[in-house]
């Protein structure tokens, strides 16, 4: 069991080590050893490492603090669309005249209008006008 | 309340950690843990409210300092406060 906790120290964050390593284990070497103490290093060491400045914990924090702030921009609604031709070849050109005309139709102004205004789409309620 | 375990003891005189460990469980009745105590001794480190000491045992002995003796008996009078008045409701009651 002594080993076991000298051997937990090594769970410590470096930087707590180098400044208490040496007399920790020495009294280490004193203290009556059981799991309650193996559970008292762990926790130990945990809270030291929360305690302390790394960038593991910068990361996390930075991540949470996007995490919050993604549910404070207005949405944004994207879709695709995967046409498949199965006409003659000799259409072809027609058909991707036709195509083509179909999205400058559905990517107008008026259509996108359309589409963010339709109730029944509901796509930005916080932003619909309020009823007074 | 760990960090006040640690001051108290050390408002007797210097001591090592497990000299400190001994000595709360004596007057608190609390045993805490090697990992619970150190983690006690750097915060109280970092605050300026402890020191080490010299020594030449491989045991390290800390010392309260000043600020840390006032720091302790600002806590400990907030806390003489809160239970003479809870004695004195539930005595009331």
């Amino acid at each position: 069991m002594n080993r076991l906790a000298g051997s937990l120290i090594r769970l410590y964050p470096a930087a707590w080590r180098k400044r208490y390593e040496a007399e920790f284990a020495a009294m280490l070497e004193e203290v009556p050893q059981g799991w309650s103490a193996v559970f008292d290093l762990l926790e130990g060491a945990t809270r030291m490492h929360l305690s302390m400045p790394s960038f593991p914990k910068l990361a996390l924090t930075l991540s949470l603090l996007g995490l919050g702030v993604s549910f404070t921009i207005a949405p944004r609604y994207e879709s695709t669309t995967v046409p498949i031709y199965h006409g003659e070849r000799s259409d072809r050109q027609a058909a991707i005249e036709g195509l083509q005309a179909m999205e400058a139709n559905v990517l107008s102004r008026t259509s996108l209008s359309n589409l963010i205004q339709d109730p029944r789409l509901n796509l930005f309620p916080d932003e619909s006008p309020s009823k007074t | 309340m760990r960090e006040r375990l640690v001051l108290s003891s050390l408002a007797e005189g210097d001591k090592h950690g497990y000299a400190m460990m001994q000595d709360i469980e004596a007057f608190a009745g609390i045993r805490l843990g090697p990992g619970t105590l150190y983690g006690a001794i750097t915060r109280l480190e970092q605050h300026g409210w402890i020191r080490p000491v010299a020594s030449t045992d491989r045991r390290q002995p800390y010392t309260i300092t000043p600020s840390g003796r006032l720091h302790l008996k600002t806590a400990l009078s907030g806390l003489q406060h809160v239970v003479k008045t809870g004695l004195a409701r539930l005595n009331n009651a």
